[in-house]
């Protein structure tokens, strides 16, 4: 441990500044209005996004039942060609 | 606290998904100074519901989709299939 410390290796430090300086400059931005008012915004379009999906799951799943309900007539009718009457 | 600090990851995907673990901790902490922590949560869990939403369509699409063409297929009447085989 002792031995990692006191030899950093070459263009750590330069990192290490660098993640110093990107989160102090994502601090500054966090703490702004419009930052605020865009989490606002993206959270409202996130919400929209939930409605339109949840209405696209919502149709699909009654065109799956209409197509399960016309599967089995059709398959009856496959069937009673076949002199088989399943009711 | 007291708690000892958790072990050095072991491979390269533990140390990068540690930092970004650590980071991410770090600016919710900021967060709760600047009263957006709850917004950052709320954009969050709506991005992941919306995910788990988006693949439960393209299921139901796919699901859809195959029931329409086994319905086609059973739309052709048996006599017809028939004469395919024959002629």
């Amino acid at each position: 441990n002792t031995a990692i410390t006191s030899e950093m290796p070459s263009g750590l430090q330069e990192l290490l500044d660098l993640y110093k300086t990107q989160f102090l400059h994502f601090i500054q931005k966090m703490k702004t209005s419009q930052y605020k008012e865009n989490l606002k915004n993206l959270i409202e379009k996130e919400k929209l996004r939930k409605a339109k999906l949840s209405s696209s799951a919502s149709q699909l799943e009654k065109q799956i039942q209409a197509l399960s309900q016309d599967g089995v007539s059709l398959l009856k009718a496959r069937m009673a060609e076949m002199g088989i009457h399943a009711n | 606290d007291n708690s000892a600090p958790p072990p050095f990851p072991q491979t390269l995907e533990q140390l990068l998904e540690r930092q970004w673990d650590q980071g991410s901790q770090f600016l919710m902490e900021q967060a709760q100074h600047f009263d957006i922590a709850s917004l950052l949560s709320c954009l969050s869990q709506l991005q992941a519901e919306n995910r788990q939403l988006e693949e439960h369509v393209s299921n139901l699409i796919a699901r859809r989709d195959h029931l329409l063409a086994v319905n086609a297929r059973l739309a052709l009447p048996l006599n017809s299939s028939a004469s395919y085989l024959n002629g």
